[in-house]
């Protein structure tokens, strides 16, 4: 049986449990997710995209409520005019609120601001036997932590309430420095600490020996005034890949060239450029169709995050990447904070993530994800779930003692290819 | 500044063309069945910039003896009405009304007759004021009749014929009337099966409605595609159009 969607329009209706027959159900907001926690082969899709509507905004306090199915870019419009933003932007901003919530996304200022659980006061919770169930810190505390980074599967969030943040303007004024060594990014990461809000290193993946870890680091603020005339257009240019290009296209020799180039672009001398914040926050939402580049097979994206007390084990993975023969062709390095995680299944932690983009060719990412795990789990570090096909249901258990506890508030008629492939 | 009245005002094409007028700062009074449903839309729409939104009586409005009252109450709220918005309605179970001619007939009164009776009432009233707009969501079903729709069509039909005559009526008098037709849209309304080729979204729709707005069009068709594809169909002779499968 395929997958069948059902749309959800009206948060006051209930969930339409009676037209799944006995199939299971999970929620879905824009499917922008790169693992398989929304999708339910032979279930029920339910899906969020109309539930989008706003219920209230105080311009004063920049607290906001609004369904689950409104996308943060939605969001930002109807806010930034006002001199509020959200305090985690997130990868894109064509993700939904709800989406944001479940995965417990976050942005270049994890290690300032935590994920976006932690601006969250609360959410109302629609379970299978129609029960509609507040959540929060106070009211049923053990539903909401769960709720937070569980990927669906306890219910489906229906509207939420965020505390946003207030800023002067849309822009941020960043720096970005050339890095030759991923030391370069652990001493930049510690210094930029007390002083910039958004701090990322794109790193060339194929990198090895005295080059391993080279790339640049981009540290930001938020831009002081907004009588700054920055020299860009707004928003930049927007590319669209129309169609899927055959996998040989992007091989090894044209990574290893785009990682040179992109590494060159940078000088040895810092560059300071005033821009807004959707150039450097989430700029992949200006290629539409960035996947079809690499063909039927498509990427899968790889998300951990290493101890700070282990940032050898952050070189470990470097030097492995080059040797699996895998296509690595994105990666990115941040500085995780000492926020504690809001959600059960959260991957925020205090330590080093790293974040890779890898073509998925079958056999040598599959020999490179099982030997990031393993270096993972022996340095007590965890690995994402938001982004995760093919962990196992071991390296799950270990990576997440929580897990017990999570499972037992689960929705009995929730389910998903990944919580099946998780929990066997 | 716009005065906006809108009947139906839960449908989804109502919701967002509603938004596209909220983000200029237009009133609001809304009309519709269900109180939680346009208490959801009327939130929305402060949100995003109405600069009032006033949750008119909830009402079916079948019940023609009740709407010359709403909009008189419309009136006395907004201070004037600029705008009315008709786009309530019902999808009728074709099947169902080919036998069962009291469901017809119901189905001809919620969407034929109430709004016949709203845009009489409208008429008269932007005549008497002498300035005023009425939008009426009208489809291409009701250019020409088709087997699988013609109850839908008969009475989208008789919407946009009746509209036809009072824009003759009220043409000098600074009326400006002008019917959407517009093709399937993805909705709560669209039956799921069979799933029509040619889809447009909810939004598409608003958009084609306030681009209508502003260049003054009398008939629109939305998207503007369907003007040419109906054209088609309208000079095909009926010999020929009772054999095809559309």
């Amino acid at each position: 049986m395929k997958e069948q969607t059902l749309p959800l329009y009206w948060r006051s209706d209930r969930l339409p449990i009676e037209q799944a027959a006995a199939a299971s159900v999970i929620a879905r907001g824009s499917g922008r997710s790169f693992g398989d926690s929304a999708r339910n082969s032979d279930g029920v899709v339910l899906s969020t995209t109309r539930l989008d509507r706003f219920i209230s905004f105080d311009r004063d306090t920049g607290l906001l409520r609004c369904e689950a199915g409104v996308l943060l870019g939605e969001l930002l419009e109807q806010t930034l005019p006002y001199g509020w933003s959200l305090p985690v932007l997130g990868p894109s901003r064509f993700i939904t609120v709800g989406g944001a919530i479940a995965t417990d996304s976050f942005g270049e200022n994890q290690a300032r601001a935590g994920s976006f659980g932690r601006h969250v006061n609360r959410f109302e919770l629609a379970r299978s036997d129609g029960s509609k169930i507040m959540c929060s810190a106070d009211e049923n505390p053990a539903l909401f932590r769960a709720t937070i980074g569980g990927l669906g599967l306890t219910g489906v969030i229906l509207w939420a309430e965020l505390r946003l943040k207030n800023v002067p303007g849309p822009w941020l004024e960043t720096e970005r420095l050339r890095c030759t060594h991923v030391r370069d990014f652990f001493r930049l990461a510690e210094d930029s600490q007390g002083t910039h809000e958004y701090a990322f290193a794109w790193v060339d993946a194929l990198a090895t020996g005295p080059k391993l870890g080279r790339g640049f680091f981009l540290r930001a603020n938020d831009a002081a005034s907004t009588t700054v005339a920055p020299k860009s257009e707004a928003t930049g240019f927007g590319w669209k890949v129309p169609f899927e290009l055959p996998s040989f296209v992007m091989s090894r020799p044209v990574i290893r060239s785009l990682g040179e180039l992109r590494y060159q672009r940078q000088s040895a001398q810092p560059t300071r450029r005033t821009l807004h914040y959707s150039r450097v926050l989430q700029a992949r939402d200006s290629i539409e169709g960035l996947e079809r580049l690499y063909g039927r097979r498509g990427l899968l994206r790889y998300e951990c995050v290493v101890p700070i007390e282990n940032p050898e084990t952050v070189v470990g993975l470097l030097e492995f990447i080059p040797r699996s023969g895998a296509l690595v062709s994105r990666a990115i390095l941040r500085r995780f904070g000492e926020q504690p995680a809001a959600g059960l299944l959260s991957l925020a932690r205090k330590g080093y993530a790293l974040s890779l983009e890898i073509a998925n060719d079958g056999a040598k990412a599959a020999v490179l994800t099982d030997r990031l795990d393993d270096l993972v789990k022996a340095c007590g570090g965890a690995v994402g779930l938001a982004s995760d096909t093919r962990m196992s249901g071991a390296t799950f258990r270990q990576l997440y003692p929580n897990w017990e506890q999570f499972a037992t508030l689960v929705d009995p008629r929730f389910s998903s290819n990944f919580w099946r492939r998780v929990s066997s | 500044m716009n005065r906006v009245l809108i009947f139906g005002a839960t449908s989804a094409i109502a919701s967002e063309t509603a938004r596209l007028l909220a983000a200029k700062g237009s009133a609001f009074a809304l009309v519709a069945r269900n109180p939680e449903r346009m208490a959801a839309v009327a939130d929305d729409l402060r949100v995003r910039g109405a600069s009032m939104v006033h949750e008119l009586m909830t009402a079916d409005l079948a019940d023609c003896a009740r709407h010359s009252e709403l909009l008189a109450a419309a009136a006395e709220k907004l201070g004037g009405i600029d705008l009315v918005l008709v786009a309530h309605g019902t999808c009728p179970d074709q099947k169902r009304a080919e036998h069962d001619y009291d469901y017809l007939e119901h189905e001809m009164r919620v969407n034929l007759l109430s709004v016949l009776s709203l845009a009489t009432h409208v008429g008269n009233f932007f005549e008497a004021a002498k300035a005023g707009t009425l939008v009426v969501l009208s489809s291409i079903a009701g250019d020409r009749g088709r087997e699988q729709d013609y109850v839908f069509g008969t009475a989208k039909g008789g919407v946009a014929l009746f509209l036809q005559g009072l824009r003759h009526r009220l043409g000098e008098a600074g009326v400006h009337i002008l019917t959407i037709k517009a093709g399937p849209v993805d909705t709560p309304l669209l039956p799921h099966t069979p799933r029509p080729k040619r889809i447009a979204l909810p939004e598409e729709v608003a958009a084609s409605v306030v681009h209508a707005l502003e260049l003054k069009l009398e008939v629109a068709y939305a998207p503007w595609y369907w003007r040419w594809i109906m054209m088609a169909i309208r000079h095909v002779p009926e010999a020929f159009y009772k054999r095809m499968r559309l």
